[in-house]
């Protein structure tokens, strides 16, 4: 398809118009100028008429004269008459004229020469011979010709009139026609050009509407364009062209960055798969190393020490010894198993033994469990290190009087455990880090630190309150560890 | 954009159609030109411009016009007058006339104007009333004295041979009514019952001789029958007779089938016609004066047929081509 640009599309329209309206002044010119023609046409016709009675008159009048006065200027008069008779004569003659007409013309024209060759005769004879006889017949004659021409003036009048009729009709008959077609003329222009401005402004409109409704989809976000068409509209065809590409470009742009952000987002998450592997590695060096000591060489070790004790009657070398053994047997084999609140607290008896042993009346250990709560089942060593940490941070600076307490109760369906120290306590900061997990408590552990337990309560019971804690500076801390009695959750911790 | 073609093409159109209806209607397609009028010239001249009767003569002389390619100038006075039918004689050699076919209205009195004629080389045709002693070329029109005979033969046969008759002439100077008087008179003149009583004149008018046989009446009560000689003579005659109460009564018998005349026979008023040709007539003069304007040598009389109209055949008759309704 042809392109055509908008602006020449309307001037090409604008002069369309004026082309039309300019042919219907010009055809009302034409029109009017055509039937004025003949109009006056008509009237001059008529006029030469009347002048041709007129001026046989005024002739035979001079010729009637001359034969009295013998003046020239009779006799030219005379003959100027007569010609001017004759030339009127030939100016209404046309061979478009009805026949009658025609008819009644040459009548008159031999009526005119009958008399001026009549009245010629009168004058030869009358220069010859004077008024004699033979000139007074032709004299006689040329007159009662020229009598006659009233007569037939008279009927060229009536035949021309006649005519006139019959062209005034067609002529009126024109002029109606003319002023019809004008006006049908002028009702088509209208029609026409009412056609093409509504054609016109919707095939503006039309790709208007489609790109304002496009540009609404693009702000809605859908960059899917159909093809749109083509109107032959050079601008507006443009326009589609570079709303397209627009569409297309932003749409391009938009994927290009969705794609980097995704490999952004991969190569976070390779990181953190690398991190967790290297974490991984880390533990399991660690517990390689572990491995490297023989559990069953350090117990055999251990029993042959109690023994050695038993054998020197260090009994209490022997409790020693003893609780050491349990308690590293227990942390072995339990941190990744469950275990239940009654073997927790004689863990964490053995322990108390240790650190009475070491730090002796500085210290003072109170274990409270309500019996029926024995059995619940916990994650194994959780209990051990918190009573560590309350150990290590909250007492062991203390140069007397600390006190460690360890309560197991039920409390609304949940078994609450308990461990409050009455050491320095944590500052607000570094409470809310050991929360968060990013603080551990650094010092002199059997190995599992706080971070540990909270999160793998947290992994285990999925919730928030499973572990809490209260610290005031100078005044102690308090570690709620909140355990639903009615689900056996000890189970997933397989 | 098809659209737009489409527009133009359609414009274009109609600016192409609209001129071409203007030259078509308002060009003047051709100029005049000076031609001269060739065409023969041939005068007319009736008794009477009006008459009917002439109007037939007219027609038939224009359509044989038509076919010659000549022009008929029909002029007559507006009511029967010598001086005037003269005076138009003048005028049509005054003019130069091809041809004069003409009306005689009284024979002597046309013999130096057609003489006139004839010196020119006009050539004269009498129509209808002829002059045989002038110099006329020839003379078409009916044969008077035996129309006048076939009428006084249809009038007998009517009244058995036993009528008292006024007959109402035209004009009692003119050849054409005289003949046929004539030719009637000598018919009847073997019987004894049929009597002529008065003989008027209408002028060839219609109101006149309407007034002419009203008076007839009054004066002659006796009267059973009218002849009239010519063609408003019988419409007269009838009209009186309607009116006087005497239908019936009255037996007439006329000459020539106008319109009128033949209602009147449907009705019984008038009882016979004896109709002319008049369409002939004028159709074989203008073709006889064309032939002598040709060189052909055509002198004498060209006598027409007559026929006889009366209730039985007014319907079914011949009607002449040239009829006025």
């Amino acid at each position: 398809m042809k392109k055509q640009s908008f602006r020449y599309s309307l001037l090409g329209f604008s002069g369309l118009m004026l082309i039309l309206m300019i042919f219907i002044g010009g055809f009302s010119v034409l029109v009017i100028n055509s039937v004025e023609a003949k109009y006056s046409n008509m009237i001059d016709k008529m006029l030469s008429i009347n002048g041709i009675g007129n001026d046989i008159n005024s002739s035979v009048f001079n010729f009637d004269k001359y034969f009295t006065t013998k003046s020239d200027s009779d006799r030219l008069g005379y003959e100027r008459f007569y010609h001017s008779a004759v030339d009127k004569l030939t100016l209404i003659d046309s061979n478009k004229s009805s026949e009658r007409l025609r008819m009644n013309i040459e009548d008159l024209r031999k009526l005119l020469g009958n008399y001026y060759s009549n009245a010629e005769a009168a004058i030869r004879e009358f220069k010859i011979t004077g008024r004699n006889e033979d000139c007074y017949a032709y004299f006689v004659e040329a007159k009662q010709i020229a009598s006659y021409s009233g007569e037939y003036v008279k009927r060229l009048n009536n035949s021309y009139l006649d005519y006139n009729d019959s062209v005034y009709k067609i002529l009126k008959f024109k002029t109606e026609n003319g002023r019809t077609i004008i006006v049908l003329f002028l009702v088509c222009t209208i029609i026409f050009s009412g056609i093409f401005s509504a054609l016109f402004s919707r095939m503006i409109t039309q790709p208007m509407g489609g790109l304002a409704s496009r540009a609404e989809e693009i702000a809605r976000g859908n960059f899917q364009m159909n093809k749109m068409e083509t109107v032959g509209i050079y601008e507006i065809d443009l326009l589609q062209a570079g709303f397209t590409k627009m569409a297309q470009e932003i749409k391009e742009l938009i994927d290009k960055i969705t794609e980097s952000a995704n490999i952004e987002k991969r190569l976070n998450e390779q990181e953190l798969k690398n991190l967790l592997v290297e974490n991984m590695l880390k533990e399991a060096r660690l517990k390689a190393l572990q491995s490297q000591i023989n559990p069953h060489f350090l117990f055999n070790t251990l029993n042959a020490i109690a023994q050695t004790a038993i054998l020197e009657g260090a009994i209490m070398t022997e409790d020693l010894i003893n609780a050491v053994s349990e308690l590293l047997r227990y942390s072995l084999s339990m941190i990744d198993r469950k275990s239940k609140i009654g073997s927790e607290i004689s863990i964490v008896a053995q322990y108390v033994i240790i650190q009475e042993t070491r730090f002796k009346d500085r210290i003072k250990f109170h274990i409270d469990v309500e019996k029926s709560l024995g059995d619940v089942e916990v994650p194994g060593m959780i209990l051990q290190p918190l009573v560590e940490n309350a150990f290590v941070h909250g007492i062991e600076s203390l140069e007397d009087g600390g006190i460690i307490e360890v309560k197991v109760y039920r409390d609304n369906g949940n078994c609450i455990i308990l461990i409050s120290d009455n050491g320095c306590g944590m500052s607000k900061d570094r409470l809310n880090a050991l929360l968060k997990g990013e603080y551990e408590p650094k010092g002199n552990t059997t190995g599992i630190g706080v971070k540990n337990v909270i999160h793998r309560l947290r992994l285990l019971y999925d919730r928030e309150d499973v572990f809490s804690i209260e610290s005031e500076e100078g005044l102690g801390t308090r570690i709620y560890i909140k355990i639903p009695i009615e689900h056996d959750r000890g189970e997933a911790y397989a | 954009m098809k659209i737009y073609r489409t527009l133009l093409f359609a414009a274009i159109i109609m600016v192409a159609s609209f001129t071409a209806i203007y030259f078509y209607m308002f060009s003047d397609n051709a100029t005049p030109t000076k031609a001269i009028f060739s065409k023969k010239r041939i005068l007319v001249l009736a008794e009477v411009y009006q008459n009917p009767y002439w109007q037939i003569i007219r027609k038939g002389a224009e359509d044989a016009a038509a076919n010659r390619g000549c022009v008929i100038e029909y002029e007559g006075p507006q009511t029967q007058s010598l001086s005037e039918s003269l005076k138009i004689f003048d005028m049509g050699i005054a003019a130069s006339v091809d041809g004069i076919l003409t009306y005689i209205e009284q024979e002597r009195s046309y013999d130096a104007i057609i003489k006139k004629a004839t010196d020119r080389s006009i050539p004269v045709i009498t129509l209808d009333a002829d002059a045989k002693n002038s110099s006329r070329n020839a003379y078409v029109g009916t044969d008077n004295i035996e129309a006048g005979k076939q009428a006084g033969i249809k009038l007998t046969d009517i009244t058995y041979g036993k009528a008292e008759i006024g007959i109402i002439m035209a004009g009692k100077t003119i050849t054409s009514q005289e003949d046929r008087v004539r030719g009637f008179r000598d018919y009847i003149r073997k019987f004894n019952g049929m009597k002529i009583i008065a003989t008027e004149s209408s002028d060839s008018d219609v109101i006149e001789a309407e007034l002419v046989v009203r008076h007839m009446l009054d004066l002659h009560p006796e009267l059973t029958a009218l002849y009239c000689t010519s063609s408003v003579d019988g419409i007269g005659a009838a009209r009186a007779v309607m009116d006087t109460g005497r239908n019936g009564k009255i037996s007439i018998v006329c000459f020539d089938d106008l319109p009128e005349t033949l209602d009147y026979i449907r009705h019984g008023v008038i009882n016979a016609s004896i109709v002319q040709k008049p369409y002939d007539i004028g159709y074989d003069s203008v073709n006889l004066v064309m032939d002598m304007l040709g060189g052909k040598k055509c002198n004498g009389q060209y006598l027409k047929g007559i026929q006889v109209v009366d209730k039985d055949n007014v319907n079914n008759y011949n009607t002449e081509k040239g009829e006025i309704n």
